[in-house]
C-alpha cells in the first residue's frame, strides 16, 4: 500500500485507488463540502490554578506548554508562578490526565523567592519519544540567567537537572524532537552579549536526553548581519524530523527611537543544525544586486515595531513572532508575527512558504488587528492553527479575547474560528507598571490530530467569559462570579491565571475530504478478520460499521422481548495499542459510546440511535482507526473482530 | 556512690546534649523549610495527590497542630498531606512528629518534602518559641549579609524622583526592560561607609516586570534605611557607577531602624 502526501501524487494514483469508492460514499453522505461547526467540537478549556491555591492572586502571565507525544495523558505547563511556600524550586504545572486536572510540581531550580514570579521566561517541550522533559528558563533568582533544565519523571519531586547555565540571556524558547532513539534539542534565545547587537541565537543538543551536562549543547549565532547595535528578543525554532531546523526573529535595523524598524527573518539548517559551523546558512538572500546574498530570508522588510511601550491595553506587544513546520512536508511552512507603529496600526500577520523558506507568499493570509501572542502549530492532517489574543472595544471598556482558528486552505475561505476567552482588561497591570498582564507569548501544540494550547488572561468566574465552557479547579462562585479562598468563603480578588484547552479533531469524513491521501480501508477482510496498515503515519482507516455486518461478522438484530435497538459490544482484538479507535456516524461526528480495554484488544460498545438503526446491519455508523505513536507505518495489522448484542451496556470481566 | 553520680551527671550532660542537638536542629532546618507542623501519621506509602506514586518515601500525615505556615495555605489543620520522607520506611502509622518541611506539589492536597522531624512534644509551646527565635534570626542573618557587603548604609528622605539618563535606559532595552529611574536621598545620617555630601542618587528600575517585580520603588517623600551598593551600568563608562538598592532587603521603613544599627557592622 502506497500512499502519497503530495495532492498532486495522490490524484495520480487515485484510478487504482480501491478507496475511490469510499470517498465518493463519504463525499454523497456530506451535506456540504465542510460539515465542521463550533457546536461539534468538544473543546475542554481549565483554569489550572489548583484548589489548595485558590486565595492565590499573582499575575500567573506569560504560559507555555509540553505535550508528550508518547503520552498525552502526559501534559506539562509553565507561567509566572512562584513556588506557594517561597522555596527555592520553581513549579511548573502538570497534568497526568491528558489536561483535566492540574497541580503544581516545584522541581525548576531557581525561584524568585521574594518577587512571586517563580522563574523568569520559562518554555517546556518534551522529547517526542523519550518521555524526557526539557526546560529553558531565565532564572528567578538571577538576572538574565540561562537554564537548560531536563527530567525524566516530571512527576518527580527530584528538582531538574542543569545542562547549561549561561548569562545574558533574554526570552529562551525550546524546541524538542527524538529522533533515531535521541533527542534533539534547539534553544533560541536573545544573547545580550553578542558583539555588534547580533542577538538571535540558537543553542543545540543532538543527543540531549541522556548525556551529562552540558549534553553536548552549543551555541549557533543565526544573525548574519549588521543590526542597529540591538535586537528583539524572541528566536523562536521549528524542528522537522527529517533534519530540517528553522529559526524566525526580527532583525531590527533602526531603533534609535520607538517605533523601531525591523526585518522578519527566517533561517533554516537541513540537517539539525549539527555541523560545528555553517548551521543554519541553507537559506539565503539572492546574490546581488538582487539581493546581499547572506544566510537569512527577509520575509518582509522594514516594518516598525513598537518596542518597550504599552500598546495594545495595558500590554507592550514589540516583538510576536511565531513558526511552524508541516510534521508530513518539511518545505510546507508558516511564520506568524506582529507589527505596526501604534496600537491603531499593529496587526499580527500570518505568511506561509511551500518551498522550505525560499519564497513567501507576498500577501498577508491572514492579518488580525490589534492582537498580540500569535502561536502557530500545525497537526497530522495538515490542518493550520493559529492561536492568538485580540483587544477589541475602546477604553475603559476593552477587552481580551483570545481566538484559535484552524483552516485546511491557507485561509482562503473563513477559519474556524474558537473564541475560548473574552473578558474585560482590567487586571493583572499594577501601580509598579506590569506592562505584560498577559505575558509575551502564549503556547499552542499539535500533538497528532489535536491542538493543545495555554493562554493566560482574567480568571473572573463568569461563563460569559468562556464561550465553550470552563473547568476551575480553584474555588469559585460562578453565580456571584467571585473567587473564593480555600475557605470556600472569602472573597480574592480577580488576577491572571493560566487556562489549558485542548480542541481534539475528531471529524474524520471532513479530513477525509480534505485530505483524501490520509484515508484509506482495511485490507484483507475475512470472516472475523481484516488488517490494519498504513504507509504514512497519520493516516486514518475508515470502516463502515454496515460493510462490516455483511463482510466480517453477523450482526444480530433485536432479541425477542429485548432493549431494542440493543447494545453492541464490537471486540478488537490485536490492535496493540498502535492504533486509536473512533466511532463516527455517516456524517463523520463523534458518536457516544464507550471503549474498554481488554487483555487482546479493544471493546467499543454503543446503542444505535432508533432513527439511524437497521436491523441486522446496526446502522450507518463507522469504524475510524488512527495510528498512534505506538504504531509502525507499513506494518500490517491483524485484527481478529466480533461483535456480540446485549441488552445492557458492556461490563469488563473482573 | 561515685560511680551513681558519674551515671547521673553522663545522663543529664545526654539529655542536655540531646536538647541542644534538636535545638540546632530546629536552627538549621527553619533556614530551609517553609512549612513546620506537628501531625500524625495515617499511612505509609500512600499519597493525597493521583500524580504521586507511592513508594515506601511517601506517607499521608494528618496535621494536627501548624507551628508555621506561609499564608497561601490558610488553615491547614486537620487536614492530610503527603511527606515526603528525606529516607524511606522508619515511621509507623499513628507516630507523632513535629515536621519541618517544603514545597513539592499543590493539587487537590498538598505534598511536602521533609527536611527534618523530631519527636512531638505534648506542649508545643517550647516548640513554637525555638521556630520563631529561629526564623527571627535567619531573617536577621539574611539582612546582616546585605549589610556586610553594603558600601553605603544611610538614613533619608526621598527629594527627587526622575528619569535616568537617556544613555542608560537606551543601552537596557530588553524584554524586562528595567524603566530606569533615579531618586535623589537627602541623608540624615549614615550607618555605615563614608559620604561628604548631604545627598546621593541612586538608580532603581521603576518596572514591575517580573526581573525587577521584587526590587524596591521609591516615592517623593519616602523615608527609611537604604542599603546601598555601586553598580557598573551598561551604557555608562566603565569609571562611572551608581548606587542601587535592588534586593528588598536593600530599603527599609523607619521603624526598622534599631534592629539595622543592631545589625550593622
Amino acid at each position: 500500500m502506497t500512499l502519497f502526501r503530495n495532492s498532486e501524487s495522490w490524484l495520480r494514483a487515485a484510478p487504482q485507488s480501491p478507496y475511490v469508492g469510499l470517498l465518493t460514499a463519504l463525499a454523497i453522505a456530506m451535506p456540504t463540502s465542510s460539515i465542521y461547526a463550533q457546536g461539534t467540537v468538544a473543546v475542554s478549556v481549565v483554569n489550572m490554578i489548583p484548589q489548595t491555591l485558590s486565595g492565590e492572586s499573582v499575575t500567573d502571565s506569560e504560559p507555555n506548554l509540553a505535550v508528550n507525544p508518547s503520552n498525552t495523558q502526559n501534559i506539562a505547563a509553565s507561567a509566572f508562578t512562584p513556588d506557594p511556600m517561597g522555596g527555592v524550586n520553581a513549579p511548573i504545572y502538570i497534568s497526568t490526565d491528558g489536561g483535566q486536572s492540574w497541580v503544581l510540581n516545584s522541581i525548576v531550580p531557581g525561584n524568585d523567592t521574594i518577587a512571586e514570579t517563580g522563574t523568569h521566561d520559562i518554555t517546556l517541550r518534551f522529547g517526542s519519544t523519550s518521555n524526557v522533559l526539557y526546560a529553558a528558563i531565565q532564572r528567578g533568582d538571577a538576572t538574565n540567567v540561562l537554564s537548560v533544565l531536563r527530567t525524566n519523571d516530571f512527576t518527580s519531586a527530584n528538582p531538574m537537572t542543569e545542562l547549561v547555565s549561561r548569562g545574558g540571556v533574554d526570552q529562551p524558547y525550546v524546541e524538542a524532537i527524538s529522533v533515531a532513539g535521541t533527542d534533539r534539542v534547539y534553544v533560541g534565545y536573545s544573547d545580550l552579549t553578542a558583539p555588534g547587537g547580533m542577538r538571535s541565537t540558537v543553542d543545540r543538543s543532538l543527543d540531549a536526553a541522556t548525556t551529562p551536562a552540558p549534553a553536548g549543547f552549543t551555541s549557533q549565532r543565526i544573525e548574519a548581519r549588521n543590526t542597529c547595535g540591538n535586537e528583539a528578543p524572541s528566536v523562536r525554532p521549528a524542528v522537522h524530523e527529517t533534519g530540517t531546523v528553522y529559526a524566525a526573529f526580527f532583525r531590527w535595523t533602526k531603533c534609535d527611537y520607538v517605533p523601531y524598524t525591523s526585518d522578519v527573518v527566517v533561517v533554516r539548517d537541513d540537517n539539525f543544525a549539527a555541523g560545528s559551523s555553517g548551521a543554519f546558512t541553507a537559506l539565503r538572500e539572492p546574490p546581488p544586486p538582487a539581493g546581499d546574498g547572506m544566510p537569512g530570508v527577509s520575509v518582509v522588510t522594514d516594518r516598525l515595531v513598537p518596542f518597550g511601550v504599552r500598546t495594545l491595553g495595558y500590554q507592550k506587544v514589540g516583538s510576536r513572532i511565531s513558526i511552524a513546520v508541516d510534521p508530513y512536508d518539511s518545505q510546507r511552512v508558516y511564520l506568524a508575527w506582529g507589527d505596526g507603529a501604534d496600537a491603531a496600526h499593529f496587526a499580527l500577520h500570518v505568511r506561509k512558504s511551500s518551498d522550505g523558506g525560499v519564497t513567501w507568499s507576498s500577501n498577508d493570509l491572514r492579518t488580525i488587528p490589534s492582537a498580540t501572542n500569535p502561536s502557530l502549530a500545525i497537526n497530522s492532517r495538515g490542518r493550520v492553527g493559529f492561536l492568538y489574543q485580540k483587544l477589541t472595544g475602546t477604553a475603559p471598556g476593552q477587552r481580551w479575547e483570545t481566538h484559535l482558528e484552524r483552516t485546511d486552505d491557507d485561509f482562503a475561505t473563513p477559519p474556524i474560528d474558537l473564541v475560548l476567552h473574552q473578558a474585560p482588561d482590567t487586571v493583572g497591570h499594577d501601580p509598579l507598571r506590569n506592562d505584560v498582564p498577559l505575558g509575551d507569548y502564549n503556547q499552542l501544540l499539535a500533538v497528532g490530530r489535536d491542538f493543545y494550547g495555554v493562554f493566560s488572561g482574567n480568571n473572573t468566574p463568569d461563563m460569559a467569559n468562556f464561550p465553550h465552557g470552563v473547568k476551575f479547579q480553584r474555588n469559585a462562585d460562578f453565580a456571584a462570579r467571585k473567587l473564593l479562598a480555600v475557605d470556600n468563603v472569602t472573597e480574592v480578588n480577580a488576577s491572571i491565571d493560566p487556562f489549558f484547552f485542548k480542541v481534539p479533531e475528531v471529524l474524520i469524513v471532513d479530513t477525509c475530504l480534505r485530505h483524501p491521501w490520509l484515508c484509506v480501508s482495511p485490507s484483507k477482510l475475512g470472516r472475523g478478520s481484516f488488517t490494519l496498515e498504513c504507509a504514512l503515519r497519520g493516516c486514518i482507516i475508515v470502516d463502515p460499521l454496515p460493510k462490516n455486518c455483511l463482510v466480517k461478522f453477523s450482526c444480530p438484530g433485536c432479541g425477542p422481548g429485548g432493549l431494542c435497538p440493543p447494545f453492541y459490544n464490537i471486540y478488537l482484538d490485536g490492535l496493540k495499542q498502535a492504533w486509536d479507535v473512533g466511532l463516527y456516524d455517516a456524517k463523520g461526528r463523534p458518536v457516544e459510546h464507550k471503549q474498554f480495554n481488554t487483555r487482546a484488544g479493544l471493546v467499543i460498545s454503543f446503542r444505535p440511535s432508533r432513527e439511524n438503526y437497521l436491523e441486522g446491519r446496526i446502522g450507518n455508523y463507522l469504524l475510524g482507526f488512527e495510528m498512534s505513536s505506538k504504531g509502525t507505518p507499513g506494518t500490517e495489522y491483524k485484527v481478529k473482530t466480533r461483535v456480540q448484542r446485549s441488552d445492557r451496556p458492556f461490563e469488563p470481566p473482573n | 556512690m561515685y560511680m551513681r553520680y558519674l551515671i547521673i551527671f553522663s545522663g543529664l550532660m545526654a539529655l542536655i546534649n540531646a536538647k541542644d542537638a534538636a535545638a540546632a536542629s530546629v536552627e538549621e532546618s527553619v533556614q530551609h523549610s517553609h512549612f513546620d507542623f506537628k501531625g500524625t501519621v495515617t499511612k505509609v506509602n500512600a499519597a493525597t495527590l493521583p500524580q504521586i506514586r507511592p513508594t515506601a518515601s511517601t506517607i499521608i500525615v494528618k496535621v494536627d497542630e501548624v507551628v508555621h505556615a506561609p499564608p497561601i495555605l490558610g488553615d491547614y489543620t486537620g487536614k492530610e498531606v503527603t511527606v515526603r520522607l528525606n529516607q524511606p520506611g522508619g515511621v509507623r502509622t499513628g507516630q507523632q512528629f513535629v515536621f519541618f518541611t517544603t514545597s513539592w506539589m499543590f493539587g487537590s492536597s498538598i505534598a511536602v518534602r521533609e527536611i527534618h522531624r523530631t519527636q512531638a512534644e505534648p506542649d508545643m509551646s517550647s516548640v513554637r518559641r525555638r521556630v520563631a527565635e529561629a526564623r527571627r534570626t535567619v531573617a536577621d542573618n539574611k539582612l546582616q549579609n546585605r549589610l556586610t557587603h553594603a558600601e553605603l548604609v544611610v538614613v533619608g528622605r526621598v527629594s527627587v524622583v526622575r528619569a535616568a539618563p537617556e544613555n542608560i535606559r537606551r543601552d537596557s532595552v530588553a524584554e524586562h526592560d528595567a524603566g530606569w529611574e533615579e531618586a535623589v536621598i537627602q541623608i540624615e545620617s549614615v550607618l555605615k561607609g563614608q559620604i561628604n555630601e548631604q545627598s546621593i542618587v541612586i538608580l532603581f528600575p521603576s518596572s514591575g516586570d517580573v526581573m525587577w517585580k521584587s526590587a524596591p520603588k521609591f516615592r517623593e517623600g519616602e523615608e527609611g534605611t537604604w542599603v546601598l551598593r555601586r553598580e557598573r551600568m551598561r551604557g555608562l563608562p566603565p569609571t562611572e557607577e551608581y548606587f542601587t538598592a535592588l534586593n528588598p532587603r536593600d530599603f527599609h521603613s523607619k521603624d526598622q531602624l534599631d534592629r539595622i544599627k543592631r545589625l550593622v557592622r
